[in-house]
């Protein structure tokens, strides 16, 4: 997986840029990333009881009430920490942070103790509590570059790192660098609006290195110094005009 | 330890009947207790029924869900590590400071410690999502150049546990030597077999004798050690994440504080069953279980101590992430159980154990009996609504309930222990005789 | 050959100031030209007459922890050292873990060198050979001594006699 001898010397960093300004709330990501990474499918009854697996989550706040009211939509994946709580606290070290700055997940050595789950701030980490199975003919369309996870383990977004491989192996076969904008991960190929930029924060003169540094960028719970590779760009509140022109506005409902 | 001292050992005991009347559990065995293990195996075997059944279909059928992802088990397992603290640490204690009455008490308080430990060390490997990979917690040299990972405060429980084990089953066995010597002198058959390889070809010379108490007396002061440090490691599988309302500095004290109020509650029980199944009044007199019940109320104020010291910190520290477990406790979802916590852990026990003429056996026991519900629940209250009311709000869950196979498995452990506890005092005898011998003829040299 | 030995053994009553006189007995016993090793006083209980003997029980068991001490931090290093693991950056060990492994395992060797210094020292291990006194009660002790032959087995009977007012049993 980790090729040491590729002809890049520096390896790239991933990292990923999510505009809430951009973002609708559609759940295309969602579905994107469930269809990539062969997310279990845990039915309506574990989905009642949070038993639902869903690596790329869209989070919905509300906040006001009436005219002020306002929804935001912030997808929520794994947040990629550069200091990730959820590593040393795993006893077999299932998981740990690869070479290219992805905070990877061992499938094959987790023994599914949860802890990893717990440490997590963002809550990004999901537990295989049933051997999952696809209704037929949804087994027929399951990705065969990511593996089936059994019960008992751990899974999380891995920024594709499916994806990310092929791509290096291609850009190494074809000996050159790896082109910026070669690979991305199922959500952000697949978000209409554009609010997921994927890219190398390291890139030197890159478009995404030079949006990553931009200081109006957040990060999701600062204060735990997770420093996390996921940044969101703040939703900047519409006029108070639009909200005024949408008829029926959801924030009624809310109200009543 | 003053008050035990103006109590000399229990001098109207003889020796020579003792030893017999001793020994009389381990020769006879009546229906009732025949009845006993027969109903224990059946619950044993339909706990064992749930973990295969858990092990097979999945961690699914408990109701842990995403963020609560650890509930009944981990509560057990800190429990039953806290009982376990019972034995050896009191009996080491109690050994230390020379406390004369405690003959009749150590060797049923380091069994309680053993077998604690044993459930307790269970359930790490029960709440596993593969259990049947356990051992890859082991540092042993793989193929595959892989090793645990040290810095996991889980990894250091595998540490501090084994050591524990060892440790605290060396402790209950060295005393038992002379004893299980005595056995083998009066038992033929298998029984003789097994006593004759168990007691080590002890003559008791004195030079043994020498070494033997020796070694009880150093070894009680590094269990001491042991001990601390198990229920502090254990308390940093919470105090080491930075879970709201765990990240804790005070965890650790606080937990063993629990530990030992629980352990002695544990003892209380036993003792007073032990007492009436096996008609040892002679032994476990009303004055022993005073003075436990002395040793338990200074833990009762301790522990008051520790959670008001924990609340009023996090109350009126006042940030937003901790005081969601904060209100779920006081006022919130969980605030049933935390009153009945309190009620279980102070408002009962206080005045049982502090008004002197309510220190009776009945008393005691009554106030170890609501202790332990209580620290079962203190357990619960620090793992469940911690795991539920996480930084991000948007998914604190109070869905969390337990489900059949928790519960089974719980009360399978629980029945598993008293299996365990009766076995041996079939098999060994649950007061050493000897050092009711020694006390008799020593008495005049501790007072 | 220990098959060949014969051991003479007395049985005495020691009730608390008893005992007084057994350590006298064995002293004269030895005053007799036997051997020390080849007199050994059997009770159910402690006697306090017999003095707390030396022991270097506590500096080995300080040396078990020296040895747990080193031992745990010479492995975990090796560990490190050889065992390339990807971590992604982050050291396979930390002070910190290892402080706490380090500690367990310093008490850990001290246990177990006392348990062994205490096997060693009072002659205790599954299988030795042992004369078995099942008849020893409580209030009782035994004073036996092992013989190399007839001869002085007849001589140490004698010697028995003459110190005890009581009966002197012989056995082999």
């Amino acid at each position: 997986m980790l090729n040491h001898d590729s002809p890049t010397t520096v390896r790239p960093r991933w990292a990923m840029i999510i505009d809430l300004n951009a973002c609708t709330g559609c759940s295309a990501c969602a579905v994107a990333c469930r269809a990539e990474n062969n997310i279990a499918i845990t039915g309506p009854g574990e989905a009642a009881y949070n038993g639902t697996i869903q690596w790329m989550r869209i989070e919905r706040t509300w906040k006001g009430r009436g005219r002020h009211f306002q929804v935001e939509n912030r997808p929520v994946n794994c947040q990629q920490c550069d200091d990730a709580p959820c590593e040393p606290v795993c006893p077999v070290q299932a998981t740990y942070t690869n070479a290219e700055g992805v905070c990877v997940q061992v499938y094959n050595r987790c023994v599914g103790t949860r802890y990893c789950g717990l440490n997590c701030p963002y809550q990004a980490r999901f537990f295989n509590w049933f051997d999952y199975t696809w209704p037929a003919p949804m087994e027929v369309q399951l990705n065969p570059d990511v593996s089936l996870r059994t019960r008992g383990i751990m899974e999380k977004c891995s920024f594709c790192i499916q994806r990310i491989n092929a791509a290096e192996r291609q850009a190494e076969r074809e000996k050159r660098p790896l082109r910026v904008d070669e690979t991305q991960p199922a959500c952000a190929q697949s978000c209409p609006a554009q609010a997921l930029l994927f890219g190398d924060i390291d890139q030197p003169g890159g478009r995404f290195s030079a949006n990553w540094r931009d200081t109006g960028l957040e990060t999701l719970l600062p204060e735990v110094g997770t420093q996390p590779k996921v940044r969101y760009a703040r939703r900047v509140a519409p006029p108070r005009s639009v909200l005024a022109a949408v008829p029926n506005s959801p924030g009624a409902e809310v109200e009543a | 330890m003053s008050a035990a001292i103006s109590h000399p050992a229990p001098a109207v005991v003889d020796e020579k009947n003792a030893a017999a009347a001793l020994l009389r559990p381990m020769r006879y065995t009546s229906l009732a207790y025949r009845r006993m293990t027969l109903l224990l195996l059946m619950v044993i075997g339909w706990g064992m029924f749930c973990f295969i059944y858990q092990a097979m279909v999945g961690l699914g059928v408990t109701g842990l869900r995403r963020p609560v992802f650890w509930g009944f088990f981990v509560t057990d397992f800190v429990f039953w590590i806290g009982i376990s603290h019972a034995g050896t640490l009191i009996s080491a204690i109690l050994r230390l400071t020379n406390a004369t009455w405690r003959y009749p008490v150590t060797r049923a308080a380091e069994a309680i410690t053993v077998f604690a430990l044993m459930i307790g060390g269970l359930f790490p490997i029960i709440h596993l999502g593969r259990p049947w990979l356990f051992y890859w917690l082991a540092p042993y040299p793989s193929e595959r150049l892989i090793w645990p990972n040290f810095r996991s405060p889980l990894e250091w429980d595998f540490f501090a546990i084994s050591t524990y084990l060892t440790a605290s089953s060396l402790y209950l066995f060295l005393p038992l030597l002379p004893d299980l010597a005595l056995a083998r002198d009066r038992s033929r058959g298998w029984r003789h077999r097994l006593y004759r390889f168990l007691a080590m070809s002890w003559q008791g010379t004195q030079i043994q004798w020498r070494r033997l108490e020796l070694a009880i007396q150093l070894m009680a002061a590094v269990v001491i050690g042991i001990a601390v440090s198990v229920h502090t490691i254990v308390s940093w599988d919470f105090a080491m994440s930075i879970v709201p309302s765990w990240h804790s500095t005070i965890f650790g004290p606080y937990f063993v504080a629990g530990a030992i109020f629980s352990g002695i509650a544990a003892l209380i029980v036993i003792m007073a069953i032990l007492r009436r199944v096996y008609h040892l009044e002679d032994y476990l007199q009303p004055k022993h279980f005073s003075n436990l019940g002395k040793l338990l109320l200074t833990m009762t104020l301790l522990w008051g101590y520790f959670v008001t010291a924990e609340m009023i910190t996090t109350w009126y520290g006042n940030l937003p992430d901790e005081m969601g477990t904060f209100w779920s406790k006081v006022s919130g979802h969980y605030a049933g159980l935390f009153w009945v916590m309190v009620l279980c852990n102070f408002i009962i026990p206080f005045p049982l154990l502090a008004i002197r003429r309510l220190r009776t056996i009945r008393g005691t026991v009554i106030a170890s009996s609501t202790i332990l519900v209580g620290m079962w629940l203190e357990r619960f209250l620090i793992v469940v609504p911690g795991a539920a009311n996480q930084r991000l709000s948007f998914n604190n869950w109070y869905g969390y309930y337990p489900h059949w196979t928790e519960i089974s498995l719980s009360l399978a452990t629980l029945c598993a222990m008293a299996l365990l506890y009766m076995l041996f005092t079939k098999l060994f005898p649950i007061i050493s005789i000897w050092e009711l011998g020694a006390a008799k003829h020593n008495a005049p040299v501790s007072e | 050959m220990k098959s060949a030995t014969i051991e003479v053994s007395l049985r005495l009553p020691c009730e608390g100031e008893d005992a007084v006189n057994l350590p006298a007995m064995v002293q004269e016993l030895r005053r007799q030209g036997i051997a020390e090793r080849r007199i050994q006083v059997l009770s159910r209980e402690p006697l306090a007459a017999f003095p707390a003997s030396h022991s270097h029980m506590s500096k080995l068991g300080i040396a078990g922890a020296i040895f747990g001490f080193c031992g745990a931090i010479a492995g975990l290093v090796v560990m490190t050292l050889d065992y390339r693991v990807h971590t992604g950056g982050m050291p396979l060990i930390a002070p910190f873990p290892l402080g706490v492994i380090t500690y367990e395992m310093t008490l850990l060797g001290s246990i177990l060198a006392m348990l062994l210094t205490l096997f060693i020292s009072a002659r205790l291990g599954p299988g030795r050979r042992y004369a078995p006194h099942p008849e020893l009660d409580y209030g009782e002790a035994i004073l036996s001594v092992t013989c190399a032959d007839r001869q002085q087995a007849q001589t140490v009977r004698e010697l028995l006699a003459g110190l005890d007012p009581g009966p002197a049993e012989a056995k082999k």
